[in-house]
């Protein structure tokens, strides 16, 4: 354990609280603070005037605004953020049920990228300005420039339609679900289908998987190539990356080992940025494979202009986020030592 | 102090090349010495002279804009300049290493200090185990004189001093036993008084390793404490090198003598500051014939012409100069 | 009152071999020439769509309903729509409403995030810890989460697309001012500048705003391909571009009904965002590999 973590994680924990603090503010902001008449946002589509006055008097939006804002808080900490127009559902059991689904395919996604995006940023920057490198640094614009939307029906069209290789929507065929039901354990399909030996639901699983997973995962994958290629070619011109060659190690040695450290060590932070467009990317994403997550949710609610819901599975996302980077933070410090400075 | 010991590394009539995006750099001009076996060489020279591009050439540690246009380095008889990538690897820290000259930046921040010397003690013992590559690498350590160095072994490099990174760096580029180190200002980056133990460090591990050294240095002080021979480079290339005493006592080419004699010493108080008029000529249009020549208070048609080769003037003393002064310059 | 020397010569012409070997960089590069040819192209074609594009007036929204749903032909070279409308004239169209949503956002993002971000570094203390402690808060959010929320609060339009977006902007370029104007303010030449007197407001726009340009520079380049990208995405949820706007996003989001059997409605605009960001990209790449100081070319294995 590298000396001084604990005060570092306290001392990340209390800004990760801070920051958690200002997103309240600001969702706080734009809910309450900009619309004309918040109410009858919160009341649902085409509202009448009584509607609206009636929401205003019970949502105690006619309050002034810090005692609106202290309601607010209160709320959430209660776990109330309201009741979805579209389902009549709270929002909050509507956001857990959609977030092991939604995870599963983020974490697939974006293990795809890191994995494919580190062996060929590597493999680029070691073969720098060669052709090799040309391809790894083509691939990289290219995934970054694909609108994730449109990447996805590209796939659906490609590989479900024309070529059937993979399922076209959905997250398991309705015959598996029947036939051989996957009982839920963690709400993760592709483990809870092997912890109970349920083999063909695993396999119908994981196919509904690719397609989605690739679609995602182009855009990350694109970024960590970009970044890692980068931060390799800082490293290999280092004076430490100098002294290891004049005392004699072999260049595969300090490309595998040591390079590989320092530049993933510095490529962490920004990995936690790509990680912010995965998640955004997931919403379209989901939308277009019909995944039952929380980013079909949230599009669902945007597209049936359902306030409590989107701005509720906002907030949930951004305090989600806040998390992953606190923990990416604390990970990075295993990694560099010298970041608990 | 060793007179006619035979050489360990003849460095002949280097010419390197840089290519940068301002133009070619004509760093290397012909450099020639020797660094002979058991004893330190010092290269002295202002910054920008070539001692450094000159050091990284050995090694073959030329960044990939250098060009090696001619010039050889026998090493054990061979030309090292010659040979291929993998026989390179095969000499670098096992019998010719380097050190640097800002120890912070020369060990790899994220791993720990045992981490990278059992690495490189690993080239030269690939049958120990794990243990014995432990007790090894302590030994080295001590021998670089840290205290507590199985602590030191767990460190990471920005936990410890600087006097302390350097010592670590000198274990692991002697730990496979070099016969030749060469030394690219390995204290400048350090106090005074770190910049003394290393230095008698240095010296004792010459004696008792049997090392040759290639000191590389801009502090004339050090020169005279430390080393048996001296070479002073100016604008990429060896002007004078002989005995250090013999040089401090008698320099023969001008530029040696203006170096010399702009030394302070508490001799000179109430005296001018002496310096040598002019600036040193930029490496991308260098002057034509002998570098020196638009400074030279001795300078003749054919200086401006012909660059001087490297003569045997006294014995073991060689100068490069076409018209070497005839009056002594030091008193 | 010491007058601070204008620029001497040779710190001009030390700037203009600065910028003749940076062009120098990026035009030599095959790809960057590639991207600067793509959004040269795509301006072009946004500039006289109205002139070379085969009908117009579909363009805009009237629809043909006798063409409905055609693929692509010598008549429409990229099919129509479920109105009718011929795409290829609607996706040309559509060139110029990305490229001047993509502009503003960028340029009205950094116009508001660099002056704050310059302040906050220079003048450090409390007034750049406010600052930077109300970016911080922004930067807290996944980029396009807040502009969604935005986005949704202030109702589905393309201009209001823009404002969600530029709202949740503006604290990259703060952060990114922010960073070199630090670095510069603790140069010894500003020190230096300061204590011969000169006044800050000279110092901040002689100094410091010049040393963000290169960042700056890398990062416009690439966000207007990310801000075409948002804006699609937006219009994509609804919450852009409405119909009949001819927004690439809102096509391939009208496209999604129709696709499976019409495989052209959502292929084009989609294709043209990809190749147009693919244009930003490849010259903003281009544009860092040259500016980034710690690319050099030392290269050792």
């Amino acid at each position: 354990m590298p000396k001084g973590i604990w005060q570092y994680t306290a001392r990340r924990a209390i800004h990760a609280f801070a920051v958690i603090v200002g997103v309240l503010v600001i969702t706080f902001v734009v809910s309450h603070v900009i619309p004309g008449k918040p109410a009858a946002l919160w009341v649902g589509a085409h509202p009448t005037a009584e509607q609206i006055q009636r929401a205003t008097e019970e949502l105690g939006f006619n309050k002034p605004l810090y005692e609106q804002f202290y309601i607010y808080v209160t709320n959430l900490l209660r776990g109330d953020l309201g009741v979805s127009i579209r389902t009549h559902d709270t929002v909050l059991s509507d956001v857990a049920r959609g977030l092991t689904s939604t995870l599963e395919l983020i974490i697939a996604a974006f293990v795809i990228a890191i994995g494919a995006g580190i062996v060929v940023g590597v493999f680029s920057a070691s073969k720098r300005d060669h052709v090799p490198d040309h391809f790894g640094r083509l691939a990289a614009i290219f995934s970054v420039s694909m609108p994730p939307f449109w990447l996805a029906m590209i796939f659906q069209i490609v590989f479900s339609q024309t070529l059937h290789w993979f399922p076209l929507a959905g997250r398991m065929s309705t015959d598996v679900s029947i036939l051989y039901p996957l009982k839920s354990i963690t709400g993760f399909n592709l483990i809870d289908s092997l912890l109970t030996l349920n083999f063909v639901a695993f396999q119908d699983s994981l196919w509904h998987l690719v397609l989605p997973a690739l679609a995602l995962a182009a855009y990350p994958f694109g970024l960590t190539v970009r970044m890692v290629r980068t931060m390799m070619i800082e490293v290999l011109q280092e004076n430490y990356t100098r002294s290891a060659l004049a005392w004699g190690l072999p260049g595969r040695l300090i490309l595998m080992k040591y390079a590989l450290k320092n530049a993933v060590s510095s490529t962490i932070i920004a990995l936690g940025m790509s990680f912010a467009y995965t998640l955004t990317g997931a919403f379209l994403d989901e939308l277009i494979f019909v995944w039952p997550g929380l980013g079909t949710y949230t599009a669902l609610s945007i597209l049936s202009l359902d306030y409590p819901a989107i701005m509720g599975a906002v907030i949930i996302v951004a305090i989600f986020y806040v998390v992953i980077n606190l923990l990416v933070d604390i990970l990075q410090a295993f990694l560099d030592p010298r970041v608990t400075l | 102090m060793p007179t006619r010991t035979e050489p360990l590394v003849t460095v002949e009539d280097l010419v390197v090349n840089f290519h940068t995006l301002d133009g070619t750099v004509h760093a290397l001009n012909g450099v020639s010495f020797e660094v002979r076996k058991g004893e330190i060489l010092g290269l002295v020279g202002e910054t920008g002279c070539g001692k450094t591009a000159t050091s990284l050439a050995v090694l073959r540690l030329l960044p990939d804009n250098a060009e090696v246009v001619q010039g050889r380095i026998v090493f054990e008889g061979t030309d090292l300049l010659s040979k291929k990538g993998k026989e390179v690897a095969e000499i670098r820290g096992k019998k010719i290493s380097m050190i640097f000259q800002d120890p912070a930046s020369s060990l790899n921040p994220v791993f720990p200090i045992g981490t990278q010397l059992m690495d490189v003690l690993k080239l030269h013992f690939p049958e120990a185990d794990e243990a014995g590559l432990r007790k090894l690498a302590e030994e080295k350590l001590s021998m670089a004189e840290l205290p507590d160095a199985s602590a030191v072994m767990a460190m990471y490099p920005h936990e410890l001093s600087g006097g302390m990174q350097q010592r670590v760096i000198m274990a692991i580029a002697l730990s496979c036993s070099p016969t030749l180190l060469i030394a690219d200002e390995p204290t400048t980056a350090l106090d005074v008084t770190i910049q003394a133990q290393l230095l008698d460090l240095l010296k004792k591990l010459k004696q008792t390793l049997g090392l040759s050294v290639l000191l590389i240095t801009h502090n004339l002080g050090v020169v005279r404490e430390l080393c048996d021979r001296t070479a002073i480079m100016y604008a990429g290339s060896v002007v004078e090198s002989a005995d250090t005493d013999q040089i401090f006592k008698n320099p023969l080419h001008p530029y040696a003598c203006g170096l010399l004699s702009s030394v302070v010493t508490g001799r000179l108080r109430g005296t001018v500051l002496h310096h040598i008029p002019g600036f040193v000529p930029s490496l991308l249009h260098a002057p034509e014939g002998c570098r020196f020549n638009p400074r030279c208070p001795y300078a003749l048609e054919v200086c401006r012409e012909k660059r001087p080769d490297l003569v045997e003037v006294e014995p073991n003393h060689y100068v490069a100069c076409f018209n070497i002064p005839k009056e002594p310059w030091l008193t | 009152m010491i007058q601070e020397s204008s620029e001497s010569d040779a710190g001009k012409r030390q700037r203009f071999r600065e910028i003749r070997v940076f062009l120098r960089l990026t035009l030599e590069n095959s790809l960057s020439t590639v991207g600067l040819a793509i959004i040269v192209l795509f301006i072009i074609i946004a500039i006289t769509a109205p002139f070379i594009v085969p009908y117009p007036k579909q363009a805009e929204g009237t629809p043909e309903i006798a063409n409905q749903l055609l693929p692509p032909n010598w008549q429409h070279l990229f099919g129509t729509d479920e109105l009718g409308r011929d795409l290829f004239s609607r996706v040309v169209f559509g060139a110029r409403i990305s490229l001047v949503t993509s502009a503003s956002v960028v340029a009205s993002a950094i116009a508001l995030g660099l002056p704050l971000g310059a302040l906050a570094g220079y003048y450090g203390e409390r007034i750049g810890a406010i600052i930077m402690r109300v970016t911080d808060m922004f930067l807290a959010f996944p980029p396009l989460l807040l502009a969604l929320a935005v986005a949704a609060t202030l109702g589905g339009s393309l201009i209001n697309a823009v404002l969600a977006l530029i709202i949740t902007w503006w604290p990259w370029y703060t952060r990114l001012a922010y960073g070199q104007a630090v670095t510069t303010r603790n140069l010894p030449y500003v020190d230096s500048a300061r204590a011969i007197g000169v006044g800050n407001f000279r110092i901040i726009v002689r100094h410091i705003l010049p040393a963000t340009l290169a960042p700056i520079l890398v990062q416009a380049t690439l966000d207007l391909g990310s801000a075409i990208i948002s804006v699609a995405g937006l219009s994509f949820l609804g919450l852009g571009a409405q119909p009949p706007t001819p927004d690439w996003g809102l096509m391939v989001n009208t496209g999604r009904t129709y696709f499976l059997q019409h495989w052209w409605y959502a292929t084009f605009p989609g294709l043209a965002i990809l190749i147009l960001v693919l244009g930003f990209n490849l010259l903003g790449d281009a544009i860092r590999e040259a500016v980034d100081p710690k690319l050099s070319r030392r290269r050792l294995i």
